[in-house]
């Protein structure tokens, strides 16, 4: 009987028969296809090419099957090849023979290699083996394994022959303390039979016979029939650093646990020995008679036993730390131990796999941050997680700082801890990095607290003395950064408060409850107590309401007298009153008390910050300056830091606020009659002062208190510290001062100079009439808008819960997961509810109700704004106003709202208007249509047609302009309408989110300077009445005064993120469009992200690279699956694409029916139209022409896909472009048959309607269809070709195109694509910009700077001050 | 935070609750408190009372919770004292 084998040989030959055979009789059918009627050879054809099909599929299993088999046999004699290895062999007789040591070391290290390198080979062709074994049918398996058994049965006997020539060769020696295994499981007793003390220590190795990995064979079975024997020595650990190290660290800890397990042991007798010793001293010496003696008695010993209770703590503490020490180092050796295990296992280094462990930690936390919302959620619950998280942040962020230093960006000393601790970088657990944008950050060398954003201080040493501490003491030198807490002199406690504050009303927390010297403060506590007087009084207030009102109903119910009535009344509204004012007291105390209790607020009195009062001897450089702190000396008291000033503002201490600092300053400077000195000008370096013109008409810049006589009466604009007091007067030149020229000189478009005398801010000089009532500025407007209402940035925004407080019995409770919860929402009766929890509760939301109540306040006086002040903020209220002067959100948005009311009467208003005037034009029209229409008739009498004619151009009069009005006044609502208010609303949006086309988008946020919004609203008011007055001198200083008061408040500062402006304003006289080029904020941003983010991506690229040997085993299981996934995807994709045969005949065929069913339609179609007269003339004509057509369109087809095929057998396209063109042709051909479809549809309706005794619906709606859907097939055909040009793609895709995408943590790939993409824009965006100057500010800017400049020259050469 | 107590008068007892939590929204102008008295429902679980109160009137006055956004704002809020307390 044959084999399975030999079977399938033979079924491939008579597959290959077959398939011959079967090619012959298609040829045979083609070749008579003319003499074969279509139908009977459409179906023999088919029928051919289905077994055509079907058999070569079965001679390709064939194939495949007998190729695994050779494959399977030659990988299965390799691999029996592949155990005999003469190295190795040479190896282990050199080991067993080498004597020495370190050379036994070396042929050890070699040997590990060898083996390891020789395995992985074998292993690989054992792969080989088990898939094509698995290919296989059990017949052939069978018969492979059978063959491979009989091979081995053979081999051996020879084998079994000498068996004691391996072993023979082990030294009993050398193979001390070598582990003895057997890998296979087998036990020993199933070994070689050799002699028990030959095999000891020996290990054994028994091989499972390959080809038989049922494990059904003989071999499985335990039966004797190994075929080698190799011996492996392991010596464990023995060149195991770490080991090593551990198992010292765990000697000396074991030493020092019974060190300290001696010293309580010794403790423990000296003890006993005082307990004996006072036993035997009381026996021999007792009993004692008076309490004296016993007292000494006891005394001495207990001191003693305390004595030595305290060397016993002691010892027993140092017993626990060391049972720690010892505990700890066992188990890092057992983990050590499991490590190795592993790593053993793995066949990897230890340092390996823990980079690999490390490496699927760090996946494990990312899939885990994956596996949740995003990447804003991170859990860090776990430790593992945490000390991920901090792993990969601290090498990123170190990565960072070193990239910004080699990026050239100043770094300084910058720690990683300082940039993550100042909240600049917040590097995610997923590696994400956010960048945070935030104002100052002072970064300090070494700090070891959080970094303070705006003023710090530092306790400086003198570099003498931190160098003599580190050389003496051996210690670091940290530098703190501390809040400053005022009165304290620099790095000591803070010094006493003075005497007249005692008793003040100030807030404090409590910790400073305890009394400072005479200081008494009121303390949270306090503040407490009476907010508790006043609550129960409010609520007497309450209930005395509630009964006046009760009282009133009960009146008015019972029809009192009207004067009883109106008694009640008037006691209700005392009653409301009183609970008012009761309720207003209790808001002051809770906004006192939360304030107080506010982090950041100031603490008690002498611990506030900033403005420091000084009360001491007068000095003329009183302002001192040192860091941010500014010191205001003040004469008259006694230098113990207690203020000798008596303002009562300024009575509480700490709570002075930067105006009234500057106000005192002011009225000292008044008091001395002193002019102070300037304090931060620098003096001319080249110390030549400009001397000042007589003729300049500038106002001194640096003097405080500039009297510019205008007029007989002296006019004193304090134009730096205050808003001016300006007489309405009208206002003369004076003699010396020159009128500039209007029409001389031209403004240059350029830079210029503010030289009075030659430049014109405006060629044509502008009066107003003073008669014109003078119209509010927007300043003026918005300064009494907002005057007193304490408007901060942030009003307005909404939010839902906040100020959440958990107490902590809650929290624990939580936190043992316990109970579950039922939320019940009752009102019970309330006995007992502390007021302090009220407070507590209440949090922050008593000043959201104070700024509700502004806002309110606000919308009120927006609603009582006039006519013209709203046109006025209609015109100048823009974005670049409200970013440049900080107004707040919430004003812009209430003031939309107004402008749309505005706006929308405005529109109403004009639409009245336009009402009317259509109605007149409409009206003309009607009467011009009668008169027309009378001016027709005939017989008309002259008098009355000239009637109609002067009616007529009545009518007609003022048609025009008021056509011309409607069309003006439509266009003004429009505007009102799309560009005005619809332009207000977006440029609120737009200015509200900073992302208004005036730029500025990282300007730091301000709240509304009130104060220099008054000062502003001043200069406003005095320069709209110059001009009203026509006094250019007083315009023109107004005017220049005020735009020195938004550049002095502009300050554009540099930070390690770029120059970004700080100031409380953000000056730009030009109105001009700030594109992402011109603006210094965006552009440095922009760079300072490129190259964070590109920073990263270069991090994370060297990072990758840097852990590539850590994750090759990661990377290799990956692969393994990979590969897998990827046989399947090209095994699809060679499947898809070997039906391209199959689809291209597909294809001809369809083409090749197309040009039949042509031929058949025009048949039909020669019938229909002849009415199916068969024989007639017309007929016969007919019937030839289609004939002609129908062989010319089958020849043609046929002659193209013969073409086709021709260039494809002789290599000229490829299979795919042969497909394509088939396709082509294919649509050709079908929209040829459709052309003739739809001719023969036409002939076949009127036939098909004129026979009903023929039922023709099925043809004429086949037909019909293949009309209507003329790209069917076209699209079929394309949907084939692309199907197998994907099949392609697929069958030739590789891990390689995927692996590097793939096996990237998508964090890292996002950050490379942000990186590269961010990168990318700061390139193009600096590459554009080409030329232009990388600083801020414009012509204009410079012409202020400059002149500002030359004032403070001015001012140094004259020693006056200059200040704000 | 240190436990706080309140005292409330149910069926005529006055109980002594453990106040659980306390937040407060801006969107009702509102501050509202979380207290039990440690009863357990018939579903096995604890019972948490929660109740509302004018920050500013509040004193000695609690304010039924009905409206569904408040109860939800609630829920949130001991979803996120939950999460909170959990990731410690």
């Amino acid at each position: 009987m044959a084999s399975y084998y030999e079977q399938v040989e033979a079924a491939i030959k008579a597959n290959e028969k077959e398939l011959a055979h079967l090619k012959d009789e298609l040829r045979g059918l083609r070749s008579v296809e003319k003499d074969t009627p279509r139908e009977s050879f459409q179906r023999q054809h088919a029928q051919i090419l289905y077994h055509i099909d079907q058999e070569q599929k079965r001679l390709e299993e064939n194939r495949a099957l007998l190729d695994s088999f050779h494959t399977a046999r030659d990988a299965i004699s390799e691999l029996r090849a592949s155990r005999e290895n003469e190295d190795l062999d040479k190896l282990r007789a050199l080991l067993a023979s080498e004597r020495d040591p370190m050379i036994r070391r070396e042929i050890l290290e070699e040997l590990e290699a060898k083996e390891l390198e020789h395995q992985t080979r074998i292993e690989a062709i054992e792969e080989t083996v088990r898939t094509n074994m698995a290919n296989l049918t059990d017949e052939l398996r069978e018969e492979l394994r059978q063959s491979f058994l009989a091979l081995n049965e053979a081999e051996n006997k020879d084998a079994i022959e000498e068996p004691e020539v391996v072993v023979a060769e082990e030294n009993a020696e050398i193979t001390e303390g070598v582990e003895r295994r057997n890998e296979t499981g087998d036990s020993e007793e199933g070994g070689t039979g050799e002699p028990a003390e030959n095999q000891e220590n020996i290990k054994v190795e028994n091989e499972a016979v390959v080809g038989n990995p049922q494990g059904t064979g003989a071999t499985a079975e335990g039966e004797d029939t190994e075929t080698e024997i190799e011996v492996e020595i392991e010596v464990p650990g023995l060149y195991d650093q770490r080991r090593i190290k551990l198992q010292s660290d765990l000697d000396s800890a074991s030493d020092e646990l019974a060190e300290a397990e001696r010293a309580l042991q010794e403790s423990i007798g000296r003890f006993q020995s005082i307990f004996a010793e006072e036993r035997t001293r009381m026996e021999n010496e007792g009993p004692f008679r008076t309490e004296a003696e016993l007292d000494d008695f006891l005394s001495e010993y207990m001191r003693q036993k305390i004595e030595e209770n305290e060397r016993f703590e002691a010892a027993r503490a140092r017993v626990e730390r060391a049972k720690r020490q010892v505990s700890r180092i066992e188990r890092r050796l057992e983990e050590h131990a499991t490590l190795e295990e592993q790593a053993r296992g793995y066949e990897i280094d230890v340092e390996v796999l823990e980079q690999i462990k490390d490496a699927v930690s760090k996946k494990e936390v990312l899939d885990a941050v994956y596996a949740q919302k995003g990447l804003g959620e991170v859990s860090r619950r776990t430790k593992q997680g945490r000390e991920q998280a901090d792993r990969v942040t601290s090498e990123i962020v170190e990565g960072i700082l070193q990239q910004l230093r080699e990026a050239g960006i100043n770094t300084g000393n910058i720690t990683q801890e300082d940039l993550v601790q100042s909240g600049i970088l917040n590097v995610n657990q997923n590696g994400a990095v956010n960048i945070n944008i935030i104002d100052n950050v002072n970064l300090i060398v070494g700090s070891n607290v959080p970094m303070q954003q705006g003023p710090a201080r530092t306790i400086s040493m003198p570099q003498e003395d931190i160098d003599t501490v580190k050389r003496t003491q051996g210690i670091k030198i940290k530098i703190k950064i501390v809040p400053h807490n005022g009165n304290e002199q620099d790095g000591k406690t803070p010094g006493k408060a003075p005497e007249d504050m005692i008793g003040a009303e100030t807030t404090t927390g409590v910790e400073h409850q305890e009394e400072r010297g005479k200081v008494k403060v009121k303390t949270k506590g306090q503040i407490n107590a009476a907010m508790e007087r006043i609550s129960k009084t409010l609520g007497e207030r309450q209930e005395a309401l509630e009964t006046a009102k009760r009282n009133l109903a009960e009146a008015k119910e019972a029809n009192r007298s009207p004067e009883e009535i109106a008694a009640l009344e008037r006691a209700v509204e005392t009653a409301q009153g009183a609970y008012d004012a009761q309720m207003d007291k209790l808001r002051d105390k809770q906004k006192e008390y939360i304030e107080a209790t506010e982090d950041g607020k100031y603490d008690a009195v002498g611990t506030e910050r900033r403005m420091k009062l000084i009360n001491g001897e007068y000095i003329a450089d009183d302002q001192s300056v040192a860091g941010d702190i500014t010191t205001l000396r003040v004469a008259g008291g006694k230098d113990d830091g207690r203020p000798a000033f008596t303002d009562a503002s300024a009575k509480k201490e700490g709570q002075i606020d930067k105006a009234t600092f500057e106000r005192l300053l002011r009225e000292r400077d008044r008091e001395q009659g002193i002019v102070p000195t300037p304090t931060r000008t620098k003096p001319d370096p080249t110390g030549v002062t400009p001397s000042p013109s007589k003729t300049d008409p500038t106002p001194s810049p640096t003097a405080t208190k500039t009297e510019v006589t205008q007029t007989a009466t002296a006019t004193t604009i304090q134009v730096l510290y205050g808003p001016p007091v300006i007489t309405p007067t009208r206002v003369e030149p004076t003699p010396t001062q020159e009128t500039p020229e209007p029409t001389k000189v031209t403004p240059s478009p350029t830079k210029v100079t503010p030289s009075p005398t030659k430049v014109t801010p405006s060629p044509t000089k502008v009066t107003p009439s003073p008669s014109k009532e003078q119209q509010r500025g927007l300043m003026t407007i918005m300064e009494e808008l907002t005057k007193d209402l304490g408007l901060k940035a942030k009003d307005g925004k909404r939010y839902k819960a906040s100020n959440i407080k958990v107490f902590k019995g809650f929290k624990d409770e939580l936190c043992s997961g316990n109970f579950l919860y039922n939320i019940v929402h009752l009102v019970p009766a309330i006995v007992k509810l502390p007021f302090n929890l009220i407070r507590k509760a209440a949090g922050k939301i008593m000043l959201r109700a104070e700024s509700k109540r502004n806002i309110a306040e606000l919308k009120k006086r927006l609603d009582k704004l006039s006519e013209e002040d709203l046109m006025t903020i209609y015109k100048e209220y823009r974005g670049n106003k409200v970013l440049q002067e900080r107004f707040p959100t919430i004003l812009n948005t209430l003031l939309e709202e107004r402008m749309q009311k505005f706006a929308l009467g405005k529109v109403t208003e004009i639409n009245g208007e336009l009402e009317v005037r259509y109605q007149s034009a409409f009206s003309a029209m009607h009467q011009l249509d009668a008169i027309n229409a009378e001016l027709a008739q005939e017989g008309l009498s002259d008098a009355r047609r000239r009637e109609l004619q002067a009616a007529k151009r009545d009518v007609l009069s003022g048609q025009a302009a008021n056509i011309a009005t409607i069309r003006s006044r439509y266009i003004e609502a429009n505007n009102w309408m799309s560009g005005g208010l619809h332009g207000f609303s977006e440029d609120m949006k737009a200015a509200a989110t900073k992302l208004s086309l005036v730029g500025k988008r990282f300007a730091k946020d301000h709240d509304l300077n009130p104060e220099l919004l008054e000062r502003q609203a001043a200069l406003e008011r005095a320069e709209m009445q110059a001009i009203a007055d026509g006094d250019d001198e007083m315009a023109l200083r107004v005017f220049v005064e005020n735009e020195l008061l938004l550049s002095k408040n502009t300050k554009i500062q540099g930070s390690i993120f770029g120059r970004r402006s700080t100031g409380e304003k953000y000056y730009s006289p030009l109105v001009e469009q700030l594109d992402y080029r011109d603006d210094p904020f965006i552009r440095d941003l922009f760079t300072t992200i490129a190259v964070t983010s590109a920073t990263i991506s270069t991090i994370q690229s060297i990072k990758a690279a840097r852990d590539q040997a850590a994750i090759i085993a990661e990377n290799n299981r990956r692969m393994a699956q990979n590969n897998q996934t990827m046989q399947q995807v090209n095994q699809m994709g060679a499947d898809i694409a070997g039906k391209r045969g199959t689809m291209m005949e597909g294809m001809e065929s369809q083409g090749m029916q197309d040009t039949l069913t042509s031929a058949n339609e025009i048949e039909r179609a020669v019938l229909d139209k002849t009415d199916w007269g068969l024989g007639t003339r017309a007929y016969r004509t007919a019937d030839n022409a289609g004939h002609s057509y129908y062989t010319t369109f089958y020849d043609s087809t046929k002659q193209a896909y013969e073409n086709i095929a021709q260039q494809y057998a002789s290599g000229q396209i490829s299979q795919a472009q042969a497909m394509q063109q088939m396709a082509d042709l294919g649509a050709r051909t079908h929209q040829t048959f459709g052309a003739i479809n739809t001719e023969c549809l036409n002939i076949l309706r009127p036939y098909a309607a004129t026979h009903p005794q023929f039922n023709l619906t099925g043809v004429q709606g086949a037909m019909e269809y293949l009309q209507a859907n003329p790209s069917a097939v076209q699209a079929m055909n394309q949907a084939m070709v692309d199907v197998t040009n994907a099949g392609d793609v697929l069958a030739s895709m590789n891990l390689q195109q995927l692996i590097p995408l793939t096996t990237l943590p998508a964090n890292i790939r996002t950050v490379i694509i942000n990186g590269a993409a961010t990168a990318a824009l700061a390139s193009n965006i600096n590459n554009s910009m080409g030329a232009r100057k990388h600083t801020y500010g414009n012509s204009v800017t410079d012409m202020v700077d400059e002149y500002q400049g030359q004032r403070t020259a001015e001012a140094g050469s004259k020693g006056n001050t200059s200040n704000r | 935070m240190e436990e706080e107590k309140i005292v409330i008068n149910k069926n005529g007892k006055d109980i002594e609750c453990d106040v659980l939590f306390t937040f407060d929204s801006e969107d009702t102008g509102k501050a509202y408190i979380g207290y039990t008295d440690h009863s357990i429902a018939a579903n096995g679980r604890k019972n948490i009372y929660v109740s509302a109160f004018d920050p500013i009137l509040g004193y000695g006055q609690l304010e039924d919770i009905t409206d569904e956004n408040e109860l939800a704002m609630v829920k949130d809020v001991l979803a996120e004292i939950d999460r909170q307390s959990r990731e410690g």
